[in-house]
């Protein structure tokens, strides 16, 4: 079955995976293609395309089967991460079940699920695949994401919903908050080092975007896989160590730090102690902006008026002692990271391999190397630099291009 | 007609209640002690309501010829570009003046159809193009104008954020409504003041990411008869340096595009960061916000109004900038996007 000509709703479509869907079914399936787009603020990405953007939200039954009409492939990417269980669910497992529902109304050939390899955290040691089991968890996204799973596995046993499944791992390039954009703010946070959980030597389970996005053009054209769940990786998983550092490298940084996970913990306690009331006092007593900020009060500014120079300085050295600026800290992973990272389980592609034909293209470094052209191209390399602040002496940053140079060079070259 | 802006508080309207109304006209109307808002007009008239109230006007209408029956100083029109045109030019004939959202049109035909219509009415034209009463941006064209740079060789624009503007439809996306994408929407602020600082430019190539939507990337590289050369890059989706780099045979200069800082250094010697910009006396000229800017805008089209002197921006004025994005339009080649051209490439690390 080819996607050539015919007419596909993705619902997530302005996100980091979807917006790859997105521009892969446009330029390369020649599909039409519709988006269903709840915030217009996030759809510049995908806007080059011919792609008909439908207001509506997963949440509205109605909008939902708007955009489905007429579809013949339903992918839907959307999840809405909002912090808490019940405000997951209502996108993650009511809004799947209005794209399932109405995809089933609709008689569509195929509904491509975006799941996660969450499902199976905490990953069990050694290989995970699709048999793997679900273990207790506590985590809204893990819950929901389970969910919605089992949601989609009975409409297909009950009512014939041609559904697949796919649960990408850690999938990372061009846009990706989770796997990209955030650990790149840390890592180039000049004031923070990332820590390598134990020497980051774990297994991350990384998958290039491209990959997935491959991944669910298959699941949406093999016949015969209604029903199944597919884990999608790289053809290997590489190591915590080598993807921070591909990720660093790829921004020309270098931050990352190996630290014992015994460790981070004992710093979390001593950053708690930290937060406590006390210590907060005593430390703004220390500052020198609370200095400044409390001889603003009008009777300590007419003092300061009034008292003679070296008289307030001896007075401040009561308050004020210089500090050296503070070492950069290492960054504190939440519990969550904590458990992903230092997990031991292998994801295992085999199924997706043989029953939709899935090969990786992308090795972690041809991902990093596109994401590094990708960074470059979205002024993100190198620590972190206030925006729109003329430097101090950086004129001209970019020198305009030779007068006389008509030409039609590269874009890159004429203009970087 | 023109007089009528004389009254202590102008009678204005505000037509269109998008992101753009909500976000800066309102706020800035409300500090505004020259105006007094007596209509809001959407085609969603409940979205007008929810506004009225905290504007102190009774009075919503879903179609904006309603105004015609007021007795209107002024009209604000916030409404997607497609539509500035026929409206605009309607309040002016009704001798109704118009600050217009930028970009003022998406033709050139459009735009002489409002400058002709303002003439008719008798009345003040003035573009929301808020950089020309940002500090900075006056005090970048007073170094120009001075000759502090000595001979203008170049310039060197970057402008981009993650596109976030809370737009209630989908209008910026579809050529049809907003004329186009990144250029015409976020460029034509940067355009505005590369010809109000240089003079007219011409279009020596330019490129964006359009595949049959509106672009989210622009590149473009301009020029003058006299060797001033110049590039500007536009982004929907990156956050850019967000400055303009102007090279003189004497002295270099960087503008921030969103605050109130000016870096000058001379070809041979050290920099100095003029942070903020102050002026001669001890008055601080603090760093605006967007409804600072806005508020500025609209308290310089009352004045002009009232005066009868020209607005910062007239249509006149905000033409030669949608001038130039048309030409750009009209010779467009393709621009590419790293992480597609890498892989058709056959990337390799």
């Amino acid at each position: 079955m080819s996607l050539r000509g015919r007419t596909v709703l993705v619902t997530g479509g302005t996100g980091f995976i979807g917006g790859r869907l997105v521009e892969k079914l446009v330029l390369d399936e020649g599909c039409r293609v519709r988006v269903l787009v709840r915030d217009f603020a996030h759809a510049a990405r995908i806007s080059p395309y011919p792609v008909e953007m439908v207001g509506g939200d997963l949440r509205d039954r109605a909008s939902v089967e708007r955009a489905v009409q007429g579809c013949d492939v339903v992918f839907h990417c959307a999840y809405d991460f909002v912090p808490t269980l019940a405000g997951q669910e209502r996108t993650g497992v009511e809004g799947t079940r209005n794209v399932a529902e109405a995809a089933l109304a609709e008689g569509v050939d195929r509904m491509v699920h975006l799941s996660t390899m969450a499902v199976y955290q905490p990953l069990p040691p050694g290989e995970v695949t699709e048999e793997s089991p679900w273990p207790a968890s506590q985590d809204p996204y893990v819950l929901v994401k389970r969910e919605a799973e089992n949601l989609l596995d009975e409409i297909h046993r009950r009512q014939g919903l041609p559904a697949v499944i796919l649960q990408p791992t850690i999938v990372y390039g061009p846009f990706s908050t989770f796997w990209t954009l955030t650990p790149l703010r840390r890592l180039r946070n000049p004031k923070v080092r990332v820590p390598l959980l134990d020497g980051g030597a774990t297994p991350c389970n990384a998958v290039y975007v491209d990959d997935v996005a491959d991944a669910m053009l298959l699941a949406a054209t093999r016949p015969g896989v209604e029903g199944e769940r597919f884990l999608i990786s790289a053809e290997e998983p590489v190591t915590w160590k080598e993807f921070y550092q591909g990720l660093e490298a790829a921004a020309g940084l270098q931050s990352t730090v190996e630290v014992p996970v015994e460790e981070i913990y004992r710093l979390r306690r001593e950053e708690r102690k930290k937060r406590s009331i006390v210590h907060r006092i005593r430390r703004g007593a220390r500052d020198p902006r609370t200095w400044a900020r409390v001889s603003k009060l009008p009777v300590i500014g007419a003092l300061a008026k009034v008292l003679p120079e070296a008289v307030l300085s001896e007075l401040a050295k009561g308050w004020l002692h210089e500090e050296a600026p503070p070492a950069p800290r290492i960054f504190l992973p939440s519990d969550a990271a904590i458990e992903l990272e230092t997990s031991r389980g292998r994801v295992r592609i085999d199924r997706a391999r043989e029953r939709l034909g899935y090969t990786p293209r992308f090795d972690l470094s041809r991902g990093m190397e596109v994401t590094r052209r990708y960074l470059e191209w979205a002024d993100l390399v190198g620590p972190e630099q206030p925006r729109g602040r003329p430097s101090a002496a950086v004129t001209p940053a970019r020198p305009a291009p030779a007068p006389g140079n008509t030409s039609s060079p590269a874009p890159a070259a004429l203009l970087r | 007609m023109a007089e009528r802006f004389s009254r202590s508080k102008a009678r204005i309207a505000v037509v269109g209640c998008g992101a753009v109304a909500e976000i800066l006209h309102f706020p800035a109307l409300r500090r505004n002690p020259g105006c007094e808002v007596v209509a809001l007009v959407d085609k969603d008239e409940a979205r007008a309501r929810r506004f009225a109230a905290e504007l102190g006007t009774e009075r919503t209408f879903g179609d904006y010829r309603r105004l015609f029956d007021l007795e209107l100083d002024g009209a604000i029109v916030a409404l997607p570009p497609h539509i500035h045109a026929p409206v605009s030019a309607a309040l002016l004939r009704a001798g109704i003046h118009v600050l217009v959202e930028k970009p003022i049109a998406r033709t050139l035909a459009e735009c002489d159809e409002m400058i002709a219509a303002e003439a008719v009415g008798g009345v003040v034209l003035a573009v929301g193009h808020p950089r020309r009463v940002a500090h900075q941006c006056r005090f970048a064209k007073r170094v120009i104008d001075a000759g502090l740079l000595g001979t203008i060789k170049s310039f060197d624009v970057r402008d981009g954020y993650g596109f976030g503007w809370p737009v209630k439809t989908d209008f910026p996306f579809r050529k049809e409504a907003a004329g186009g994408g990144v250029l015409i929407d976020l460029g034509v602020h940067a355009l505005d003041l590369l010809v109000w600082w240089f003079g007219d430019l011409q279009v020596l190539e330019h490129r964006d990411n359009d595949q049959g939507g509106v672009e989210s990337e622009s590149l473009t590289r301009f020029g003058t008869e006299a060797g001033l050369e110049g590039v500007a890059e536009f982004s929907r989706t990156r956050t850019l340096r967000n400055t303009v780099v102007v090279s003189g045979d004497r002295a270099h200069m960087e503008v921030s595009l969103t605050s109130n800082r000016v870096t000058l250094e001379h070809v041979d010697g050290p920099g100095v960061t003029v942070d903020p910009i102050q002026t001669e006396g001890t008055e601080r000229w603090a760093d605006q916000t967007p409804v600072d800017l806005t508020l500025a805008l609209q308290v310089d089209w009352q004045k002009a109004a009232r005066s009868g002197r020209p607005p910062a921006v007239t249509g006149t004025e905000a033409r030669r900038s949608l001038s130039l994005i048309l030409d750009s339009y009209a010779g467009r080649l393709p621009l590419g996007v790293p992480w597609i051209d890498a892989v058709r490439e056959g990337v390799s690390p």
